[in-house]
């Protein structure tokens, strides 16, 4: 460098020099050579010209390629484990051992801009909840109509809540495990088309959204797999200043495709044969609000939520209400978060709640009235102890054998042991009919018995207290602790048959059960948790740990 | 060597060392010259830096951005949006991964902003001050 500014500096010295003796030559021969030094000096200053031309060309073709194309992506590597083996977490599958499943997740996102206007976006996430199988939470083309007017085609995350569309990118947000009380939606994405209108107001700026298409998810409470079709839905988020306001609803309809022999498999029916056939057959009337549906289930969620995030103060807090047009735990939820950056460290606190609404607790002890009554009606007109003449009457268990409702006609009693509607059997045919209706009777009771505790399991509550501690390792990665009392799962009686078995003498018409009706035992909801909260004394805790990036 | 040499040594670092300091402090915000923008509040600034508003006053203005890690960057960001490194990637990621929004186009340095705010009329970059050149006008300026 320094050697060619010395020969630069020379330059003109040495133009002096080497100029002299052209002092001598003719004014002719001096104006031939300057007017070829000229063009030769235009050549190369042409030549250079290209050269930057060109340069600045493939500059820019290259930049124009990777700016087309962006790969963004984040992860989450940790573990969470709960503090007892007496109840599960089954959103995320957290139990007493240590697992790195229960909150591990990696996704990756590319977006092609397609034109200045249309881009076309994927983003696959593994997640360890979901054994790692990698799926497409976003897959759409979007389209800028307007400078005011975003819609999106295809796959899309469902906005429920505030951080809904981003609840996997753990970087993003304060805790690790975000509030079970309202976080534990089972669908996350819709196909269908989406809009988003941005306006300003002042300096408030809006964002109105709007949605509609078909969504699919999987309940565990009731082992199902479910559509939801159409599922649409709208939002307003007004942001002014350090504040950010958003209200949501959401509104779909539900077909349930229940696993065989799962929960769903089993329980419905049972409550559908009581309305259906039970209920009318034992004279117990149809209360007309049981809605014990599998398909065509109305779910409307609505929402509003708020963030205050001033640099060093954070406030967040949602409240919500979510309701199902048949049996299921749905009812109200919230939570409030209040954390404080001290430099790269972000201490917080989130309280939570959720609990079964009157509407849906309503719903539920109508269905275990109903199923209560067909019960008892069936089992009492099935004969009961004090009262064995029922066996040969034109009533209970003998009449049902009689008029072949049941057993078929001559198939127990022969045809010869009935006259006029009234049965005569003899004393082998009554053991046989004894030992049918303590089987009927059987099943009758535990029949009932599992529709009412089944149902008191949906009227559910459910509060906790979260401690977490965020520390910035670097400008794209997080490390995060967390640890969350969950308690007070709701006190909900459950009913179990008291029958006292009668001895039955052979030969003679003996002793019959006696039934002494149902007795109650008090115990806890599950809350979000599966498991026996009461053996867990009705509180547990989740501690978890995490490294969250982002690129 | 002389008392005086010594003394011109020490007050030319520090010299140096006070106007690289300058240097480092004051970002200011620029627009191309002919823009009829001529002042824009901290506030607006920050709403068109972090996507949510892509005009001022009535004109509009695309956001130019630097790379992570100059200078420039993290005292305009500290200082006019008032956001930490990791603040502003939580707030973008929470745009890029629900497609909602995306970053403004980063440029290696002060030299590439000012070609591109020189080159597109509708461009709005910051700069340390000390590389403010002809046929760029200051819109504001960080202390």
């Amino acid at each position: 460098m320094v050697k060619k500014k010395t020969t630069l500096a020379l330059l003109p010295i040495t133009l002096c020099f080497s100029s002299l003796p052209v002092l001598a030559a003719t004014t002719a021969d001096l104006e031939k050579r300057l007017e070829q030094q000229e063009k030769q000096i235009k050549r190369l200053e042409n030549r250079l010209k290209g050269t930057r031309a060109a340069v600045k060309e493939n500059r820019s073709r290259i930049s124009d390629a990777a700016d087309r194309l962006k790969i963004n992506g984040f992860m989450t590597a940790g573990a969470a484990v709960n503090d007892g083996d007496d109840v599960f977490e089954p959103f995320y599958g957290i139990d007493d051992d240590t697992r790195s499943s229960a909150i591990s997740k990696a996704g990756v996102q590319m977006t092609f801009e397609i034109t200045e206007d249309w881009d076309a976006t994927v983003q696959l996430l593994s997640r360890g909840a979901n054994g790692y199988d990698l799926q497409a939470e976003w897959a759409y083309l979007g389209w800028q109509a307007t400078d005011n007017l975003a819609l999106k085609f295809g796959r899309q995350r469902l906005p429920y809540y505030l951080l809904s569309e981003y609840l996997d990118v753990g970087y993003a947000l304060p805790w690790i495990i975000p509030p079970l009380e309202l976080y534990n939606i089972p669908a996350t994405t819709t196909d269908g088309i989406s809009g988003v209108y941005s306006f300003n107001v002042g300096s408030v700026n809006f964002a109105a959204q709007a949605y509609a298409g078909q969504s699919t998810g999987r309940t565990e409470q009731l082992e199902a797999d479910f559509i939801s079709s159409p599922s649409w839905g709208a939002n307003l988020t007004a942001d002014w200043n350090s504040f950010t306001f958003r209200v949501g609803y959401n509104r779909s309809t539900l077909r349930t495709d229940p696993d065989e022999g799962g929960v769903a498999d089993s329980l419905v029916p049972a409550m559908e044969a009581a309305e259906s056939t039970y209920g009318p057959a034992y004279g117990v009337a149809d209360p007309g609000n049981l809605e014990i549906n599998t398909d065509n289930i109305r779910t409307d969620y609505i929402s509003a939520g708020f963030m205050y995030d001033d640099g060093s103060l954070l406030v967040m807090g949602e409240i919500a209400n979510l309701s199902a047009e048949t049996f299921q735990p749905v009812g109200d939820a919230g939570y409030i978060t209040v954390g404080y950056r001290f430099g790269k460290w972000l201490p917080h606190f989130t309280f939570s709640k959720f609990q079964t609404d009157s509407k849906a607790d309503d719903r539920i002890r109508a269905i275990q009235e109903y199923a209560d009554e067909v019960g008892k009606s069936m089992y009492a007109q099935a004969g009961v102890a004090g009262a064995p003449g029922l066996i040969e009457t034109n009533t209970g268990i003998n009449g049902l054998a009689a008029g072949g409702a049941l057993f078929g006609s001559g198939a127990i009693l022969p045809s010869t042991a009935c006259a006029g509607g009234v049965c005569t059997p003899g004393d082998a045919q009554i053991l046989t009919l004894m030992g049918i209706r303590d089987t009927l009777q059987d099943a009758i009771t535990g029949y009932s018995q599992t529709i009412y505790n089944s149902m008191e399991d949906q009227i559910q509550e459910q509060q906790s207290y979260t401690i977490g501690l965020v520390y910035d390792i670097n400008p794209r990665v997080k490390a995060k602790i967390q640890a969350t009392h969950y308690e007070n799962f709701g006190s909900n009686t459950y009913q179990y048959l008291n029958i006292v078995e009668g001895a039955v003498p052979a030969g003679a018409l003996g002793n019959l059960d006696t039934y002494n009706g149902f007795t109650t035992v008090d115990g806890h909801s599950n809350g979000r948790f599966s498991g026996d909260p009461d053996a867990a004394g009705n509180h547990t805790a989740i501690y978890s740990f995490s490294i969250d990036a982002v690129f | 060597m002389t008392i005086k040499l010594k003394l011109a040594r020490v007050l030319s670092t520090a010299g140096l060392m006070m106007a690289a300091t300058f240097a480092s402090a004051e970002v200011v915000v620029i627009v191309n010259a002919s823009s009829s923008i001529s002042t824009a509040s901290a506030d607006e600034i920050q709403q068109v830096f972090l996507g949510k508003r892509n005009e001022i006053g009535g004109v509009s203005v695309t956001p130019v951005d630097q790379s992570e890690g100059n200078d420039a960057r993290d005292t305009f960001y500290e200082k006019v949006v008032d956001k930490t490194p990791s603040q502003l990637n939580a707030y973008w990621s929470r745009l890029i991964f629900t497609g909602k929004g995306k970053p403004p186009k980063q440029y290696f340095d002060d030299a590439e902003v000012v070609e591109t705010v020189l080159e597109e009329e509708d461009a709005i970059g910051y700069i340390d001050s000390s590389a403010v050149t002809e046929g760029v006008k200051v819109i504001y300026t960080a202390q």
